[in-house]
């Protein structure tokens, strides 16, 4: 297995190190999960792989908080996750995003509506489109929200329920506050 | 299909998908730091070059300003960062970020938690007070309000066998929750028999006082779902003799404004007062950006004002002219009661609550996520927002209240009766914490 020169020149080499060595069979199989993940935060596939990869980078530098036997599906979420917030507030990302691809395909029915929505997604904080991505685009039970979150169950669903609040306006334009 | 089959099947097809490149996933980890590695140093030869280049023009930028301004003899129109502020209350009289979160320490020895739970030693010792429960008692359906360490308010929903919730009972202690006195019940009609008044959610406030007399209650009502669609905002009262009679102010408030702004709305985050006639709901509206009802009349009218920041929690005040107001991506402050918000601050990386104890000193918690479990830590400003510090690590998420710039608290779960529930103190302005309370509750 060859590594990268400034990789496998670190002294926690991956040859000898049993953490090293879990994450190399932990972390591949995680790597599509991720990228939807990415891809729901960020709708774009470029900054969703480069995303998944700097996390990818970034577990590696932390592995040593990784408990050994713990599940790494929320770890590796919460630090795409942490990704995805970095890569939303970087301007240049933003300014060099290419053309959306996702919007020729969206469906035309409910097209409007669709836009609609997405641009209140876009306007949600990192948090409450987090909550929301993770329970309802990456279809996860709520303790792998909180677990990704890293805040309890029940915050969890106040934070989802505080979300799907903000984007109650956008879910069903027929629904009218005003008599 | 139920609503939450129909919320994800909405957002799946807002946010689409698209596969990503071919062999993206399949290679092995090496593969897959090395391409990072590679991409990075790429990325660092470009941000210097940039950096270089946005220095030059900044300095440029900075100078001509300078120069103009000193031309035309000029002073800033906008105080962007006042002198020292008038700190009249140590919790903001009305709202704010912990008005309804796990728990409210309103000195260093009393504070009240959500059940409601008071304690007066610092949090070691919790004892329940809470009022009596009512016939019918709509699950969830509770709003709780401290204004110090004797004045608290329960309002209670309940229904009857035609309806889920259909009115509303305030319950008032002024010695600490020994004794609660009891509302007449304010009727209301939701639209539905099975809609619920408020939701259980502990980021929304819906009563508040701004002394031991004056008070106001917001009543929304709606599905009980989370996928539902809007909420009515039904009526605001006000009471004057410390919530033993309630008057209706204002039915639907804000309705008519909201018809000439033409989109549908629906209630958001609550609603704050920073004196007894002027006060803010915050609303999420289908149109951008969201609106923000004010009145400046006691809520008997009410205007649309756009929100200075995303998603603001409703503003909260240190006095009747110094506030904030938290957005989902940044914050606002004034000096004028609310006339006018300067929102060129911004928050740093945020994942839970930020608190401030006046317009200088702020904190948020951040989740630095390396491993959502440890990576907590503390952010400080002492500068109004400007430049944020990272202080120290943090044991929990949860609510922050800082009583002075050294003591704090923070709490997080459900409640003092909760399995989840800790409680942490800090003394040195939160570079340390210890938790306390671990005798629990009675």
């Amino acid at each position: 297995m060859v590594l990268p020169s400034s990789i496998s020149q670190s002294s926690e080499d991956v040859a000898t190190s049993p953490d090293a060595a879990e994450l190399h069979a932990l972390l591949p199989p995680l790597f599509l999960p991720a990228y939807r993940l990415a891809f729901g935060m960020l709708r774009s596939r470029e900054e969703a792989e480069d995303a998944v990869q700097e996390a990818a980078l970034s577990a590696w530098r932390h592995r040593a908080k990784f408990r050994p036997g713990a599940d790494p599906r929320p770890w590796f979420f919460a630090i795409v996750a942490n990704q995805c917030r970095t890569f939303r507030r970087n301007r240049w990302s933003r300014l060099l995003r290419l053309a959306d691809p996702v919007s020729r395909s969206a469906p035309s029915a409910d097209l409007e509506a669709d836009l609609d929505l997405r641009r209140a997604l876009n306007r949600l904080g990192h948090d409450d489109r987090l909550a929301l991505v993770l329970r309802y685009y990456m279809d996860l039970p709520f303790d792998e929200v909180a677990a990704s979150m890293g805040v309890s169950e029940p915050a969890a669903r106040s934070r989802t329920q505080r979300a799907v609040r903000r984007l109650r306006p956008h879910l069903d334009p027929r629904e009218e506050l005003i008599p | 299909m139920n609503h939450e089959d129909r919320l994800r099947g909405r957002l799946q097809r807002a946010i689409g998908y698209q596969d990503p490149s071919p062999g993206f996933g399949t290679q092995p980890l090496p593969n897959l730091l090395a391409a990072s590695l590679a991409r990075r140093n790429v990325e660092q030869r470009h941000s210097a070059v940039l950096a270089f280049v946005a220095a030059v023009i900044a300095i440029a930028i900075v100078a001509t300003l300078l120069l103009g301004a000193r031309a035309l003899h000029r002073t800033p129109t906008v105080p962007v960062h006042p002198g020292p502020s008038l700190i009249e209350s140590k919790s903001p009289p009305c709202g704010g970020p912990n008005a309804s979160g796990p728990a409210d320490m309103l000195s260093a020895s009393s504070g009240w938690a959500y059940g409601p739970y008071h304690t007066i030693d610092g949090g070691d010792h919790w004892t329940k007070v809470a009022p009596p429960t009512i016939p019918n008692e709509s699950a969830g359906g509770e709003t709780e309000f401290f204004l110090d360490a004797n004045h608290a308010w329960v309002a209670k929903a309940a229904g009857s066998p035609k309806a889920t919730a259909d009115h509303v009972v305030v319950f008032s202690t002024s010695d600490a929750g020994t004794t609660w006195q009891q509302s007449a019940p304010l009727r209301i009609t939701p639209a539905a028999s099975t809609d619920v008044i408020w939701e259980a959610s502990g980021s929304v406030n819906w009563i508040c006082f701004i002394d031991a007399q004056n008070g106001v209650l917001l009543i929304a009502s709606g599905p009980a779902s989370i996928m539902a669609p809007l909420w009515n905002v039904e009526a605001l009262y006000r009471t004057s003799d410390g919530g033993l009679q309630w008057s209706r102010v204002s039915s639907n408030p804000g309705a008519s404004a909201l018809k000439r702004l033409g989109t549908p709305c629906s209630v958001g985050d609550g609603m704050s007062f920073s004196t007894s006639t002027t006060g803010w709901i915050a609303l999420y509206c289908l149109s951008s950006p969201n609106a923000l009802l004010v009145t400046r009349d006691g809520g008997t009218t009410w205007s649309v004002e756009q929100e200075p920041v995303a998603y603001p929690t409703p503003p909260y005040f240190f006095d009747s002219g110094h506030g904030v107001m938290i957005g989902s991506d940044s914050i606002a402050v004034t000096s004028d009661g609310g006339l006018t918000w300067v929102s060129s601050e911004t928050r740093p990386n945020r994942t839970f609550g930020c608190t401030f104890l006046d317009q200088t000193h702020g904190w948020c918690i951040v989740n630095e996520a390396a491993d959502p479990q440890t990576d907590l830590y503390l952010y400080a400003t002492s500068d109004g927002g400007r430049k944020w510090s990272r202080s120290a690590a943090i044991p929990s998420a949860g609510a922050l209240v800082f009583l002075d710039t050294s003591s704090g608290f923070l709490s997080a779960g459900q409640g003092p009766g909760t399995s989840d529930w800790s409680f942490y103190k800090t003394v040195d302005g939160g570079l340390t914490w210890r938790q306390v309370g671990t005798a629990g509750a009675q």
